[in-house]
């Protein structure tokens, strides 16, 4: 059963410009959820306390999952402002109400065999990563990471992830920090036999390390992004093409997504 | 509340097809139903209106398929669906369970399709409607092309009305000079009701690409923001036909709704608002039930068409 609820904001801070971390309240998502999962906010305000809407900015907006707190009941989001609905997040504050959807969509499989992982994020990309790489290293399983962006102040999460126990490679574009360049040259030069690859960022990034990941022979698991409207596989927006034998279909990254077989998905 | 006990009568009839409540949801914006039973009783609502559903599976179009709009969205999902066998053998089971009348929305590439999709859906039983729909903007062929003339409008209608004894809805675009004179065809060809309006033709461009944005380049705009054009559009055709209306376009609330009904509107559905607030449908429907309480009106059908004071 999917969580539809009001939701109190309990933080919502810039962690690096541009760059916002919120904090939500619900005990049934942060037990529920997993890695690669999603949750629907709506940025709509109620009228008057009644019901009806604002109507604008009309769609509810997908975020992925960045951190859940299970014994405190915390979700965390990890977010960057880009548009209407991320500025209007973004001006949200502690006891503020969100209405929220989820967790919705498939998230990453992590099978009981792995030893050895990569994750691949790029910009923002690092958002849901953070929450696979906990999952993983508490499966015991080792973890190289690869980050990229931009420059220095748009890498998120260094020492969280490094503290974690990961192994972290540095890509900028600028060389501000770690190897500049694109992190998909780091990881064509340094990729080791892993058993499973993850990963999220552009498509153009990602395109790249489903093609070194596979001329290796190692699995990539790829989170998908579209343009969404309902979130639940109704409407069938946010679609993304498949391989079907020697044609494709579209499948819904909400629903049979976000995370897809890096080998099947289409990323045109 | 001037009258606590007053319980307003809120059963209405479209074309045949009797409903508890006048609140419906649009086509497209809804799924099989079976995706918003996780959030809301889909059995309170007076009927469901489900996805498009074709002769043969389409694909639909490539993405990306929606762009927000102030107040609205345009989509061009191109009517992707699995085909109506697929739909008799893995939906209509369920719609069989259902205690809230089933509308199955169809279109085609032709005439003989229509009536092929209807025929099919009649014989697998378990719905209680076919909603034809002649004004899918974003299909190259049928869809709003059927809509667009007086003519051939007519002869997709008879052409369902033939091939099936279930209540036929004709659902109609707004993209037309003259959307009464459509109305008065269907209802000439036998139409049971219509339902207005389906999306207004749109689009948008990427001024950093130079491109339209939509990867069909042109979309249909929903959402509030096409509500005064939906409102106008029910109101003329009331005045042109005799068949219920099935009112649409924008509705996000109880009121929204109960401005449809007063134009003429005998139900209402839902449609982008779905996708907004899954219970949008199940709150217009209380909101309705304690505007008749508070305006002291004992039958939700004394109120259709009663702004037709001139």
């Amino acid at each position: 059963m999917t969580i539809l609820e009001d939701l109190k904001i309990l933080k919502n801070e810039e962690v690096a410009k541009n760059y916002m971390m919120m904090e939500i309240k619900s005990e049934n998502i942060a037990r529920k959820a997993v890695p690669g999962q999603f949750v629907h906010i709506s940025l709509n305000e109620k009228v008057n306390g009644n019901k009806n809407i604002t109507n604008d900015p009309l769609l509810r907006r997908p975020f992925s999952i960045h951190d859940v707190d299970v014994e405190r009941g915390i979700v965390k989001i990890l977010y960057k402002v880009v548009g209407k609905g991320t500025f209007l997040l973004s001006r949200k504050r502690a006891n503020d109400v969100l209405s929220i959807m989820g967790p919705l969509g498939n998230g990453f499989a992590i099978k009981k065999d792995i030893a050895k992982a990569a994750i691949v994020a790029g910009g923002i990309g690092v958002a849901p990563m953070y929450f696979l790489l906990k999952a993983l290293l508490k499966n015991g399983v080792e973890v190289d990471f690869y980050l990229g962006a931009l420059s220095k102040s748009e890498l998120l999460l260094l020492d969280e992830i490094s503290s974690l126990g990961a192994n972290l490679h540095i890509a900028t574009d600028d060389g501000s920090m770690g190897k500049k360049g694109r992190v998909i040259d780091l990881l064509y030069k340094n990729l080791k036999t892993v058993d499973v690859t993850y990963t999220c960022g552009s498509k153009l990034m990602m395109r790249e390390v489903v093609k070194i990941a596979l001329a290796k022979g190692i699995p990539v698991q790829v989170s998908m992004e579209e343009k969404m409207a309902c979130g639940i596989g109704a409407c069938l927006s946010c679609v993304c093409k498949v391989k079907n034998n020697e044609h494709f279909e579209y499948k819904r990254v909400c629903a049979e997504g976000p995370v897809f077989d890096g080998k099947s998905v289409m990323m045109v | 509340m001037k009258n606590e006990k007053l319980k307003p009568c809120l059963k209405v009839n479209i074309g045949g097809i009797g409903m508890n409540n006048p609140v419906m949801t649009a086509s497209g914006t809804f799924g099989f139903g079976i995706e918003y039973s996780q959030f809301i009783d889909i059995n309170q609502l007076g009927a469901i209106v489900v996805k498009g559903v074709t002769l043969k599976p389409k694909e639909g179009n490539p993405t990306p398929r929606i762009v927000e709009t102030p107040a609205g969205m345009l989509n061009s999902i191109g009517l992707q669906n699995p085909g109506v066998d697929y739909v008799i053998n893995n939906y209509v089971p369920y719609f069989k369970k259902l205690k809230t009348k089933v509308i199955v929305n169809i279109s085609g590439d032709s005439t003989l399709d229509y009536a092929l999709v209807a025929k099919k859906l009649t014989d697998a039983g378990g719905i209680s409607g076919i909603e034809v729909n002649i004004s899918c903007p974003n299909v190259k062929r049928g869809g709003m092309a059927f809509g667009a003339s007086a003519k051939s409008a007519f002869e997709v209608t008879e052409a369902v009305k033939d091939a099936t004894d279930l209540p036929v809805i004709v659902k109609l675009s707004p993209n037309v000079t003259d959307i009464a004179e459509i109305a008065k065809a269907v209802e000439a060809a036998g139409a049971d009701a219509v339902s207005l309006i389906n999306t207004l033709t749109g689009m948008a461009i990427d001024i950093n690409a130079k491109k339209p944005v939509l990867g069909n380049v042109v979309g249909g705009l929903s959402g509030p923001t096409v509500k005064p054009v939906a409102v106008y559009a029910v109101w003329r055709v009331y005045k042109a036909v005799d068949i219920p209306i099935i009112g649409m376009g924008g509705i996000s609330s109880a009121e929204d709704a109960l401005e449809f009904i007063l134009a003429g509107a005998r139900a209402v559905a839902i449609g982008t608002a779905n996708f907004v607030n899954p219970k949008t449908a199940i709150e217009v429907i209380e909101g309705i039930e304690r505007y008749l309480k508070s305006h002291e009106i004992s039958d939700i059908n004394e109120l259709v068409g009663k702004a037709h004071v001139f």
